[in-house]
């Protein structure tokens, strides 16, 4: 078997033996969070009365926190600042340890600041965590199999939808950028890491402190608000809660840390001769999302901080009898939520943007229409939140402005549409696994958008609000779309990442069940929902027993199609055949590397020269 | 070109079985979920009588069940129930109730705590029960004023096509503790009163299940009395299962 994951350079392997960065990993990270957890835990309710619901969410809250730095302690985050603060900065060799020079897999479980091993990290977890949150949709869908299944009790029904939401949007939102903005990004515009390398490594440590945090929901009696987490029921709820609100929490700080950096990157640190209408579509795509999401993720962070002070210091900022306002959550919550939408939406069609111009070997149909396509979307998605909130009696005469922007945010859609159309016109797709990804993608947008005009709509949202309808439309784009957009720029640069070819048929397989298994799920729960099944109920009328009972099979085969993908992915990372340096005949940088691409992936920074589609020029 | 075929088969092989064991995990999941979802408490099954009584010229068959409403741990105790884990006001011996199909049943509640105010006054009627009064130490009423309320008995269920529908809802009137009569003599007077007895029936339909629970904001002071015995199971709610 040929080994593909060895260093190519010459250089010693950096090996400073007496600095402690070399005695700190995972391991010792997750000890240290667990004393720091644990210790206050056990300190902090001894003085207090833990029959009284304040004492508990205010010793857990605090606890959950603890967890999160004394792991980040542990595994090493702050020895460069504080070595720095002490003026005993990192040496040469400390450093390029850090970067995960020469030390093989074990990097990937350290504070590593190699943009490209971030991005694997990344690429894990984002499957972990879609593997997580499929496994409890799957329990969703069983339970409504039938009106009256009982499969799981409503209390533990409430806490599936929660916890699949949750965790669906917190991987959605770094599915792309993740992975993909990491590994790939700075090498797409020839830069020899990210602008902050130790911030890029703190971005997915800190996410990943996350995860146990989420997780102990379960633990501590669930969460039964859904992933919107509504105020005064979130202040209500039982202990489970404080596990969601401590998750956005660190969550915000991630993605604040990661947006910062990408950002930063693209723009001081693109190759020399890379104009910004040289710029790879993708990396404005990945840009434009993170940069939108940098304003918009405080204001989640900002709810979850009052109703964390409101379930633990007695405020009552969602109180209305004290003069709170729950419609200041719903506030808070939606300025992020519709943002965030187009945060999970744009690197992924921007993924499709870049694999459009490969498969179909023409130049991408009007780029300048592909970027204002972007920044309309961007600019329009600040000013459409209250479409959230038309039927809740916030200031109904703002409905009819709030229905107008977002339906003119259908027309920056229709943009990037006619880009992909236009370039795939006349062509001769070369029908690759990547390329699949793009017409289904354009199916499902299509559906996805359409619908979702209905629901801006204000009368249509009368009746359809809050049903079936509403969950089917949104997952037709995160998942249609977005999903299918990550899903299919996988297979573009898997070669890349990991050396190998992604199995095919065995990636035809699963794109055939998902695909299938997904209009079967979903077009079943649009029948429901324009009949009226209220969606984040346990039980339904018999009415609705038929569509119910073929989203259910459509589930599974989704479920099957995506344990096939699993096997093809780690079947390819271990066994697959060896990908050659550029295996599309692309044009973007990263395909100018080698596998391992080497630590500052250059050796020679690259001078651009022209934009990174002219297939089928002259010259 | 047999290496090949041997790797193409093997690679089916592997992914076949990985593809199963994808499932078993999923299935795994799922099991574990199916038995957390079971009751945590044991059932109350209602005793059935061999009477009947004959209501808008149906006969229906009898049975009944006996709950008590104890303002803590110790007061359930010396009922002689096991009570739950936290010194919280509770229903007990059970919060699952097991109810014959279409029977006339009729519920005796032991009620010792103490109240303030309904947020609501609706749940200060009885609604639901047969004649649609409930009994209180041998009086019936049809309501009781919404300040003077220690809990509410409400039992509802989804309104699906599968099941009957069943609402019933009978106030709990409190102890008042200014009433010398109702403290138990050799009790602290200022936690345990003698209580009152509240008897009502009603009439279950097809099999179903529902949810019963206390109107009455009786949780700690936290969010406004919802916290801490509002915000769990097993103590101011449960479920009744009509079979």
């Amino acid at each position: 078997m040929t080994t593909l994951d060895h260093p190519t350079s010459t250089r010693p392997i950096p090996n400073p033996e007496k600095s402690l960065i070399t005695k700190l990993h995972m391991g010792t990270g997750m000890v240290v969070g667990a004393i720091f957890a644990f210790g206050t835990y056990f300190w902090l309710r001894s003085g207090q009365d833990m029959t009284v619901a304040h004492n508990v969410n205010k010793v857990l809250l605090i606890s959950m926190f603890m967890w999160s730095l004394g792991f980040l302690i542990g595994i090493g985050a702050f020895i460069g600042p504080f070595r720095w603060l002490i003026g005993k900065d990192l040496t040469a060799e400390e450093q390029l340890y850090l970067a995960g020079d020469g030390q093989g897999v074990s990097r990937y479980f350290r504070y590593c600041t190699d943009h490209k091993v971030v991005g694997i990290q990344y690429l894990v977890g984002v499957m972990a965590m879609l593997g997580v949150g499929g496994t409890l949709a799957m329990m969703i869908r069983t339970n409504l199999i039938s009106p009256g299944s009982k499969f799981v009790t409503p209390v533990i029904y409430n806490s599936l939808v929660g916890l699949h939401g949750i965790t669906m949007i917190v991987a959605m939102i770094v599915v792309a950028t993740g992975p993909f903005g990491n590994f790939i990004l700075p090498i797409m515009i020839g830069a020899r890491d990210m602008a902050f390398p130790r911030l890029n490594a703190l971005s997915w440590w800190v996410l990943f402190t996350a995860i146990p945090v989420l997780c102990s929901a379960w633990f501590l009696g669930g969460i039964p608000t859904g992933w919107t987490a509504y105020a005064p029921l979130s202040v209500q709820a039982g202990p489970g809660m404080n596990a969601f609100v401590a998750t956005i929490i660190i969550f915000a700080v991630s993605t604040a840390v990661a947006g910062a950096n990408i950002t930063a990157t693209v723009v001081t640190m693109r190759a020399k001769g890379m104009k910004w209408n040289r710029v790879p579509i993708f990396v404005i795509g990945a840009t434009i999302s993170v940069a939108l999401a940098i304003p918009a993720f405080p204001t989640f962070m900002v709810s979850m901080i009052m109703t964390a002070l409101d379930r633990t210091a007695n405020t009552t900022y969602f109180d209305a009898q004290f003069g709170g306002s729950g419609w200041l959550y719903a506030h808070l919550f939606w300025i992020m939520g519709h943002p965030e939408v187009y945060v999970i939406l744009l690197p992924g069609v921007a993924a499709l943007m870049e694999i459009v111009p490969v498969f179909v070997r023409k130049p991408l149909f009007s780029y300048n229409a592909a970027i204002m396509g972007f920044a309309g979307i961007a600019g329009l998605s600040v000013l459409v939140w209250a479409h959230h909130m038309y039927m809740s009696g916030w200031l109904p005469m703002l409905n009819g402005p709030f229905m107008i922007t977002t339906e003119m945010i259908s027309i920056p859609t229709g943009l990037i549409f006619l880009v992909i159309l236009g370039t795939l016109w006349r062509g001769k797709p070369w029908m690759k696994l990547p390329m699949l990804g793009v017409y289904a993608f354009l199916w499902n947008m299509l559906i996805g958008g359409v619908t979702g005009v209905y629901l801006s709509d204000v009368p249509a949202d009368n009746y359809l609000h809050g049903s079936m309808y509403v969950t089917a439309h949104f997952h037709y784009t995160l998942m249609g779309a977005a999903l299918t957009g990550a899903l299919a720029g996988l297979a573009y640069w898997f070669p890349k990442m990991t050396g190998r070819m992604l199995h095919e048929r065995a990636g035809y397989i699963s794109f055939w069940f998902v695909q299938i298994g997904f209009q079967v799920l979903f077009l079943g729960m649009f029948i429901a929902g324009a009949e009226g099944q209220p969606r984040r109920v346990a039980d339904f009328s018999a009415m609705y027993k038929y569509s119910n009972m073929i989203s259910t099979m459509g589930a599974y085969t989704i479920g099957i199609g995506m344990i096939v993908m699993l096997w093809a992915v780690i079947h390819s990372w271990r066994k697959g055949a060896i990908a050659p340096i550029n295996p599309w005949g692309a044009k973007t940088l990263e395909w100018t590397v080698p596998f391992p691409v080497p630590l500052e992936n250059f050796d020679e920074l690259p001078v651009i020269t022209s934009d990174p589609y002219g297939y089928g020029r002259s010259k | 070109m047999t290496t090949s075929t041997e790797n193409r088969k093997r690679f089916s092989i592997g992914g076949l079985v990985f593809v199963l064991l994808g499932v078993a995990v999923v299935s795994l999941v799922g099991v574990l979920l199916h038995h957390l979802s079971a009751d945590p408490q044991k059932p109350l099954y209602a005793t059935k009588s061999s009477q009947t009584i004959s209501i808008d010229g149906k006969d229906y068959a009898k049975a009944s069940a006996v709950l008590g409403v104890y303002p803590d741990k110790a007061t359930a105790a010396e009922h002689g129930y096991k009570s739950n884990n936290k010194d919280w006001v509770q229903y007990g011996p059970s919060t699952h109730l097991v109810l014959p199909a279409h029977t006339y049943v009729t519920v005796t509640l032991h009620v010792y705590d103490s109240g303030e105010a309904l947020n609501h006054a609706y749940f200060g009627k009885v609604v639901g029960t047969v004649g649609g009064t409930m009994n209180i130490d041998g009086t019936d009423v049809t309501n009781i004023p919404y300040d003077q309320v220690q809990h509410t008995f409400t039992l509802h269920g989804l309104p699906t096509s599968t099941q009957d529908p069943l609402f019933v809802n009978v106030p709990l009137p409190r102890v008042a503790t200014d009433d010398k009569d109702n403290f138990l003599p050799t009790k602290d007077a200022g936690t345990n009163y003698k209580g009152h007895t509240v008897t009502f029936s009603f009439l279950t339909g097809g099999a179903g299940e529902y949810v019963w629970n206390c109107e009455y904001p009786c949780g700690d002071g936290t969010y406004r009395k919802f916290g801490a015995v509002m915000g769990q199971l097993g103590y101011m709610s449960g479920k009744v299962t009509v079979a």
